[in-house]
């Protein structure tokens, strides 16, 4: 048993029919950053998705160790939590209320906030270092900044698991690195991570660990030097990988 | 620390804003009220009519409150429901499958019942329940046909059509029900709506109905906040996404079928009093649930207030008056979501 998240066998799709990923099986350890890697259409957000318990799944998914398919959707809630690629919510709703819908699972639907869910909101907003954004309209604030809500949102649940998709899709450079840097603190204090990634140099220079998806199956899982490593990246996206100074990505018919 | 400061006041303002907003709205209702009591055609200066005048006027009052109410309460849900800030029970053809309901019931009440153990009854009371029926076949028709994630516009056209085609059909029950005087009659009543002509028994069936959906809706306004970022967010978040949608149907059937059943095709109070109030009281549910409430009493008792205080005729039908001012309402908010780039 590992402390963090431990799947196994896991099959899920959109229908029952066609499953989009198929007996996955990978861990993300406690205090590390796990990347989950692999072209487009690999299956990436659907295993997010399963992992969260969002789309039908059969097989396994433990977390420290703990069966988490009969736990009902509060629980789950508090104890794992997601931050999307981009949130579909449009409504003029202020920072701080949306960081508020993460105390959703520990509160009653007739209560409003008592001082631990103000607390938790408080302290989230200051480690997504959005304080200052608190009172702004939701939808008014740029790209990078809903990202950082987003993970503050997640952070407000109290859960100590963390599935980000592609968090960094639509942020500049200052804004991934920023956000990199909450992410290391959070794998600190002993958090577990695990980040769908499209850039393959970030996740060499941010990640632990890499889990590497082609075709709906794990490929290679593993330290991330190894993951993102000529062989597999030869393999898995047809290109060449090389290194000198940086890492360096380009088409095999470039080279 | 002069940061917290400005906080602070800017939530007192706020604040302040949000009790001027519910002062305002319980003033105008009252005023409203009163002037439903006292302006109409009836001469209150005879003391012989005067209590007459005065009780029917307050049945439509009371009725015509609910009906606001129950509308723009309703709004609020289908609103949260489809995510979609232009729906409403109106124009998403609930209210069209509420008017079918009621006439299919007292069609099939008079076909199935004249003679029968149950002739006794009278049709009112079986009106509201068709209401109710017909406007929960409505939405769950809408919700197969255009997909939960539709576009604003793919949810509006669906319901369009739907609703054209549930007048369609209200009308060809209509034509058969003429040829028996009596239930043609009341077939006519009904689809004409017209608040003036509902009194106790209309109000005491529907009170129960809008006030229970009222609290019902209440308890799930956290949920439906947690919606507004899409199912699967709110479902992350912990939120029993079928259940509260499931919920919000029948709520909104039900508060459709109430105001349908008292008031008949009023639109668009779903649609404008939801909007007006937003800028004020916010998009939080727990805030927008009850000043909605409020808000659609408002401006139904003083639009019937307007419908029959207009000089040269006697009085309009409610649902003309709320018309004229919602329809150029929806096409403003339609334009703007236009240009927010909302629409595609």
């Amino acid at each position: 048993m590992i402390a963090g998240l431990s799947v196994g066998g896991l099959s899920a799709g959109y229908s029952p029919q066609a499953n989009v990923v198929d007996e996955i099986a990978f861990e993300a350890p406690r205090g590390q950053v796990t990347a989950l890697l692999g072209p487009n259409g690999a299956g990436k957000s659907t295993l997010l998705k399963a992992v969260l318990g969002l789309l039908p799944s059969t097989g396994e998914v433990l977390l420290d160790g703990e069966s988490v398919a009969d736990w009902p959707a509060r629980l789950r809630a508090q104890q794992i939590a997601y931050v999307p690629q981009q949130s579909l919510l449009t409504a003029r709703l202020s920072v701080r209320s949306v960081v508020g819908m993460g105390r959703f699972a520990r509160e009653g639907a007739w209560s409003s906030h008592g001082k631990d869910d103000r607390d938790a909101i408080q302290n989230a907003l200051a480690q997504a270092n959005v304080t200052h954004l608190a009172e702004r309209a939701f939808p008014e604030i740029s790209g990078g900044e809903r990202q950082r809500v987003l993970l503050a949102r997640a952070l407000a649940t109290g859960a100590r698991t963390l599935l980000l998709d592609e968090p960094t899709s639509s942020l500049d450079v200052r804004q991934v690195l920023s956000l990199h840097a909450v992410v290391r603190e959070l794998a600190q204090q002993k958090f577990c991570l695990l980040l769908v990634l499209h850039d393959l140099d970030e996740a060499r220079k941010h990640a632990d660990r890499g889990v590497l998806l082609e075709a709906g199956r794990v490929h290679l899982q593993g330290p991330i030097s190894e993951v993102v490593h000529a062989d597999p990246i030869r393999r898995v996206y047809g290109v060449e990988l090389h290194e000198g100074g940086g890492l360096g990505f380009a088409l095999p018919e470039e080279i | 620390m002069a940061e917290t400061q400005v906080k602070e006041s800017f939530r007192k303002a706020t604040s302040g804003a949000t009790g001027l907003v519910w002062t305002l709205l319980v003033g105008l209702l009252a005023l409203g009220a009163a002037l439903g009591l006292l302006v109409g055609h009836g001469d209150l200066a005879d003391p012989a009519l005067r209590e007459a005048f005065l009780s029917l006027r307050a049945w439509r009052l009371g009725n015509t409150v609910l009906a606001g109410a129950a509308l723009a309460v309703g709004g609020v849900l289908v609103q949260g429901l489809f995510r979609n800030p232009l729906a409403s029970p109106s124009i998403i053809g609930t209210t069209a499958g509420a008017s079918l309901g009621g006439i299919t019931v007292l069609l099939l009440w008079d076909l199935l019942l004249v003679g029968g153990a149950l002739a006794w009854l009278p049709r009112e009371l079986v009106v509201p329940a068709g209401c109710l029926l017909g406007a929960l076949l409505a939405l769950l028709l809408l919700l197969f046909v255009a997909r939960r994630n539709s576009g604003i516009v793919a949810v509006l056209l669906t319901g369009f059509i739907l609703s054209s085609f549930f007048l369609s059909i209200a009308g060809l029950l209509s034509s058969f029900a003429q040829e028996r005087w009596e239930l043609g009659r009341a077939v006519v009543a009904f689809s004409l709506g017209g608040i003036e002509s509902k009194g106790a028994r209309h109000f005491a069936l529907a009170l129960p109905m809008v006030v229970m959906a009222f609290g019902a809706a209440l308890g799930w306004a956290r949920h439906l906040d947690l919606l507004l970022s899409g199912e699967e967010e709110a479902a992350s978040l912990g939120v029993p996404v079928r259940q509260v949608r499931r919920w919000a149907i029948i709520w909104t059937a039900t508060l459709t079928g109430a105001a349908v059943a008292i008031g008949g095709n009023i639109g668009f109070v779903g649609l404008v009093v939801p909007h007006a109030l937003r800028p004020f009281v916010g998009t939080e549910h727990r805030q927008l649930i009850p000043a909605a409430l409020v808000g659609g009493a408002t401006f139904l008792v003083w639009a019937d207030v307007l419908a029959r205080s207009l000089p040269g005729v006697s009085q309009i039908p409610l649902g003309v008056v709320t018309g004229l001012i919602g329809a150029p309402v929806f096409l403003v908010l339609l334009a703007r979501s236009y240009r927010a780039g909302e629409v595609l």
